[in-house]
């Protein structure tokens, strides 16, 4: 017996409870930075259960934790992998020698913005951010978007204004080591805006801390 | 009255002529879609407007402040002018011994027949007819009659005038002040923002005089221009453009016309404490 081989027998040991207490989930595997969710990254699909870090199932998820125990085969399974099924969509964060898999509740779809980057020498045009200069990098990725305690006053100054929130992104790694910097702008599919305060890259895939930037 | 709420308003309505001379179901001269106001953006709203340009809808807002930037010019007569003429719609024709009584019945008019030195006065209700009246102003007059609209006076009677008199309205400037109003332009970008600048700035520029609810003009003059791009962080372009408007506050009231002027009179000798008796004549 050695570490490998161990480490085979525990995920075929979360393989065999999958196969008792699990629900199907799709599994896809991003290929490019660009719609991770789609028939071209499907790899099959997978029976998958997960728990709010209590491998006993005897407490449930609670506000403001993205961060869930996932029991399914292991073998077949990579960091960055995304779930999709009934109880919602995760992604896979990190799958750590002989410890449980972690897997992040994703409850956003987002797309990150790299502002306008002027290139060249000489006169260039007017130098400002707008949505038609700002270029895409990430497109349609599955998130962690919840609320930070922090909060800003907001720069615009309406008179209906009030303070706007600091936020927690969560992502996986993101194919093709595009890397996410402050200042990049962050939008989701309700509409909401925001922009990069610090972008952490560890084990567990992107951690950002990002700020409400809305009029 | 003009109040500083009436200049916004000009204002809004001048900007609005400017952005869509045809009609807003017409192209806007910008080609963007525009939205003119007093006030300012609900954030909500801006938001879903600015972030529509990328999916092909979107509305650039403009909206028109009052800052608290201001100086009084008060500096004109406070004399009442005409601002409207009465109407006199009913007519009293005299003919011998008759008085007419003609046109059409309409409120506000009062109708006054003098009659051996003695004024007899009707106010016209709004329900009155030819006839109600030329009775209303019979009964007042010893031994008159009348049949229908027709009055018809004794043969003794000296009948000196039939008049009809109405309400107008009169005003005056009571204060004239310059107030620094700010219009705002709001958009997704630099080029969508100077586009409705330069169509409001040069238009307003060429601009001396805005009319006001109350009919007097306000003069509108450029002072000062400033570029945000600091708020660019939540998808903001935005400029304001400094304009000084100057306006006058009125007073407006009724006027009725005078039908029947009274003089009293009283007469006595320079230097007595003696008093006379008083005489009134009507004219």
């Amino acid at each position: 017996m050695d570490g490998t081989k161990l480490q085979g027998k525990v995920y075929y040991g979360y393989a065999q409870s999958a196969k008792r207490i699990g629900l199907p989930f799709r599994q896809y595997r991003p290929a490019s930075a660009t719609n991770p969710i789609s028939s071209g990254t499907l790899v099959g699909t997978i029976l998958a259960s997960f728990n709010a870090q209590d491998m006993k199932y005897s407490k449930p998820n609670s506000y403001g934790k993205a961060v869930w125990y996932c029991l399914a085969d292991g073998r077949v399974m990579a960091v960055g992998d995304y779930f999709v099924g009934a109880p919602g969509t995760f992604f896979i964060a990190s799958m750590q020698p002989l410890l449980p898999i972690q897997a992040i509740e994703c409850n956003r779809t987002v797309t990150v913005f790299r502002p306008q980057q002027q290139a060249g020498v000489g006169a260039v045009g007017y130098g400002g951010n707008t949505a038609q200069n700002q270029t895409a990098i990430v497109t349609g990725f599955p998130a962690s978007v919840l609320i930070n305690a922090k909060a800003d006053n907001s720069s615009v100054k309406l008179p209906g204004d009030t303070r706007q929130a600091w936020w927690s992104l969560l992502l996986p790694p993101i194919p093709g080591n595009v890397i996410i910097q402050d200042a990049d702008v962050v939008t989701d599919e309700i509409g909401n805006r925001y922009v990069v305060s610090a972008a952490e890259l560890t084990d567990m895939g992107w951690r950002i801390t990002m700020a409400e930037s809305e009029t | 009255m003009a109040d500083v709420v009436d200049v916004m308003s000009a204002l809004v309505a001048a900007m609005a002529q400017v952005i869509y001379p045809n009609g807003t179901a017409q192209p806007s001269v910008t080609g963007l879609a525009t939205v003119i106001y007093a006030g300012w953006p609900q954030s909500s709203q801006l938001d879903k407007d600015l972030a529509a340009f990328n999916t092909g809808g979107g509305r650039v807002h403009v909206t028109v402040y009052a800052t608290g930037t201001e100086k009084n010019t008060t500096r004109y007569s406070t004399d009442w002018l005409q601002l409207t003429q009465p109407a006199q719609t009913v007519t009293l024709v005299v003919a011998g011994q008759t008085i007419t009584v003609g046109g059409t019945v309409s409120v506000p008019q009062n109708t006054a027949i003098l009659v051996n030195g003695l004024p007899y006065t009707y106010a016209v209700q709004a329900n009155d007819t030819l006839t109600t009246i030329a009775t209303a102003l019979a009964v007042q007059i010893p031994g008159a009659s009348n049949t229908g609209p027709v009055i018809t006076l004794p043969a003794t009677a000296r009948i000196q005038a039939g008049r009809v008199g109405g309400a107008g309205t009169m005003f005056r400037e009571v204060r004239r002040q310059q107030r620094a109003v700010q219009l705002t332009i709001w958009a997704d970008t630099p080029a969508h923002r100077e586009a409705t600048a330069q169509a409001i700035d040069v238009a307003l520029a060429a601009t001396e005089f805005v009319t006001l609810s109350d009919q007097t003009a306000a003069r509108i003059i450029y002072q000062s221009s400033r570029l945000d791009d600091g708020t660019q962080k939540a998808n903001l372009y935005r400029r304001d453009l400094i304009y000084s408007v100057e306006y006058a506050t009125t007073q407006t009231s009724a006027a009725t016309t005078v039908t029947v002027a009274q003089e009293n009179l009283h007469t006595g000798v320079s230097g007595s404490s003696a008093t006379t008796s008083s005489q009134t004549t009507y004219q």
